[in-house]
């Protein structure tokens, strides 16, 4: 990078566990305003658990996640509320509401948070929804759409109040190479016209190369995050053999 | 496997060596030779071979250096190659340099075995305090949770009022259709041969007392004070509590839940608040149903049955309910029903584990559960009624 953006996220020696299973140790990093960090690792490695740490899912055992300098876990609840509301999340399986239709999906979000009126809302929702190259499935139910077109749904709704913030679980996985493509160049797109800030977990490697500004990788075995930097240069320059071979798909 | 090897195997086939192994020792250096058959179509359990090779390194503790090595005449599949990796890696873990020399297969598929990864518990913790811990955690969260629940549950009920909740009054209409109008013909026909059955039941003792009239008040003190209620729980815990705990089960494993948290918005208020309240509102109001229908069961028998005229039994009926408080005590309970069956399918819909097998214990425990608090509540008010002498 060189001119260094201000950290809108800071992770700071984050340990996570499930009871005493320890998924990650002191894990540090910090996400630059308007940039799109890629977060990677083998299978298993810890990265959707970060993910949900970041969003205030799951509270970590130790260490510090702030957000515009406010640390999340020691602000008041209702104002952590207020904070985590400038996310948007798209979950692996894009966890869409199944008794809605995908257009209710996306309004319920501008329903609950904003005033606008509802003819406003379902313009908004088209719209996004025209984003994602989803025109014409408004009235069906996630039940009747695709794998694929559920997840594009997610994003949809994952932007559907204009967030700050927004973090993508796998979002490439189950898209066809078309759409896939079409995803990172909307994250582009968003992260060049409208300053959005992308914190996203994919192993695609594709992918990673084409929307990340910066990257961190995490080791299972060492349970931690062991490089970090944009993926092209940690190509050429780290020597960590496990992410070597993650870049170049080696075993 | 070389010709020879071949050869033997012919012989095997009929007559299968179980596997063994044998040491050979010089100075610090041990060789262990696997010799038999090692495949798993053999059988033959390795007790003796691994009391073979306990007993070599309990004598042998001077042994720093062992080779390993299988001949290429041995029979083997991947029963050899799980063999060596598991012994290999425990004497890497004693110090004991290993070498192999194995056939070229058998050494690509040891060395394809990947490493397994030690699962990291916390350090910071005992083995003792840990499975403390262990035990500790879980016993305490079984009964905290509940409370958990429930506290947050009246929050969310008092913020009502105040028209602070997320929750959306269209949600709480399709709620009430799908657990009342929508459950009316199951109600319907049980509570309809409740009555039936009730009728000719009692028609049969009270023939002998020449007192065949009084079934009317049978049928319609049993169905108001006990019956209408008892039967619409049962049938709600079954049907409606049941559907609460998938339906929210299932938006678990989905991740639905996580992504209504992520937008601000409270499963309580937006999932458990809509399904409680439409089960308060419907179970009574079912309830009056089914006591109406349990008593045109009674009045069927009677009419078609015990040969009395519909005026006659609908007198009878009517002079055998002394006052409201018998509707009213059936009301009562089929309150606490309702929504006991709402907060247990909601809890243990929020409370489902990550997986399918722990989604259908939830659906299975809701009902369980719910009917026996369902058993056990009536119990209780049978009980406390009496007490006050409301009965």
């Amino acid at each position: 990078m060189i001119n260094k953006k201000e950290a809108i996220i800071s992770v700071e020696n984050l340990c996570l566990s499930y009871g005493s299973y320890k998924v990650l140790e002191k894990v540090s990093f910090e996400v630059e305003k308007g940039s799109c960090m890629v977060v990677m690792g083998g299978s298993g490695c810890g990265k959707s658990t970060l993910l949900k740490s970041m969003i205030g899912l799951l509270d970590p055992k130790e260490g510090r996640i702030s957000y515009k300098s406010q640390d999340l876990l020691s602000v008041k609840k209702s104002h952590r509320q207020k904070l985590l509301s400038e996310f948007g999340v798209l979950f692996q399986g894009g966890a869409l509401w199944s008794s809605m239709t995908v257009l209710e999906n996306i309004c319920l979000p501008l329903e609950c948070h904003t005033s606008l009126s509802t003819a406003e809302i379902e313009d908004m929702g088209r719209y996004k929804m025209s984003l994602v190259g989803l025109s014409g499935f408004e009235d069906f139910y996630p039940a009747q759409i695709s794998g694929g077109m559920r997840k594009r749904a997610g994003i949809a709704r994952a932007m559907a109040l204009d967030p700050e913030v927004l973090f993508f679980d796998e979002p490439s996985s189950g898209l066809d190479p078309v759409n896939s493509k079409r995803l990172d160049d909307l994250i582009n797109e968003l992260k060049t016209n409208l300053e959005v800030t992308f914190v996203v977990v994919t192993h695609e490697l594709a992918s990673i190369f084409e929307i990340a500004d910066d990257s961190v990788f995490l080791d299972p075995q060492k349970k931690t995050l062991v490089a970090k930097g944009d993926p092209k240069s940690l190509l050429n320059q780290t020597e960590n053999q496990q992410l070597q071979d993650f870049l170049r798909r080696q075993t | 496997m070389s010709d020879d090897a071949k050869g033997k195997k012919t012989f095997r086939q009929d007559q299968p060596v179980h596997p063994s192994l044998h040491f050979e020792i010089s100075s610090s250096q041990a060789v262990c030779h696997f010799t038999g058959d090692w495949n798993i179509s053999t059988g033959g359990d390795l007790e003796s071979v691994n009391q073979t090779w306990h007993s070599f390194f309990d004598q042998e503790l001077a042994v720093n250096q062992i080779k390993l090595k299988v001949h290429n005449q041995v029979n083997w599949d991947s029963r050899l190659v799980a063999f060596i990796s598991s012994k290999k890696k425990v004497l890497l873990k004693n110090g004991i340099e290993v070498d192999g020399d194995f056939p070229e297969k058998l050494n690509k598929l040891i060395d394809l075995r990947s490493d397994h990864v030690e699962s990291t518990k916390d350090s910071s913790v005992s083995r003792v305090s840990g499975s403390f811990l262990d035990w500790w955690e879980p016993f305490c969260h079984r009964f905290s949770s509940p409370l958990n629940f429930l506290g947050a549950w009246i929050i969310s009920l008092l913020m009502l009022p105040l028209l602070k909740t997320q929750m959306r009054i269209r949600d709480l209409i399709t709620e009430c259709r799908q657990c009342g109008a929508a459950a009316l013909p199951i109600v319907t026909l049980i509570s309809f041969l409740t009555g039936l059955t009730m009728a000719f039941v009692g028609s049969v003792q009270l023939e002998k007392f020449n007192a065949k009239i009084y079934i009317a008040d049978l049928v319609c003190l049993a169905m108001v004070r006990e019956m209408g209620a008892l039967m619409v729980g049962i049938i709600m815990a079954g049907r409606t509590g049941a559907s609460f705990a998938a339906e929210i089960g299932s938006m678990k494993l989905n991740e639905e839940l996580d992504s209504l948290r992520t937008f601000g918005l409270s499963p309580m208020e937006f999932l458990v608040l809509p399904r409680t309240l439409a089960l308060l509102i419907m179970t009574p109001m079912l309830t009056i149903y089914a006591d109406i229908v349990g008593m045109l069961g009674g009045l069927t028998v009677g009419t078609q049955i015990m040969d009395f005229s519909v005026s006659h039994y609908i007198e009878q009926t009517q002079a055998s309910i002394s006052g409201m408080w018998e509707v009213f005590s059936g009301l009562l309970k089929s309150l606490a029903f309702g929504l006991i069956i709402g907060l247990v399918g909601c809890f243990k819909g929020l409370h489902t584990g990550n997986s399918s097998v722990s989604l259908g214990r939830s659906v299975t425990s809701t009902v369980v559960t719910a009917v026996t608090m369902i058993v056990v509540t009536d119990a209780v008010f049978e009980i406390i009624f009496s007490a006050l002498e409301l009965r």
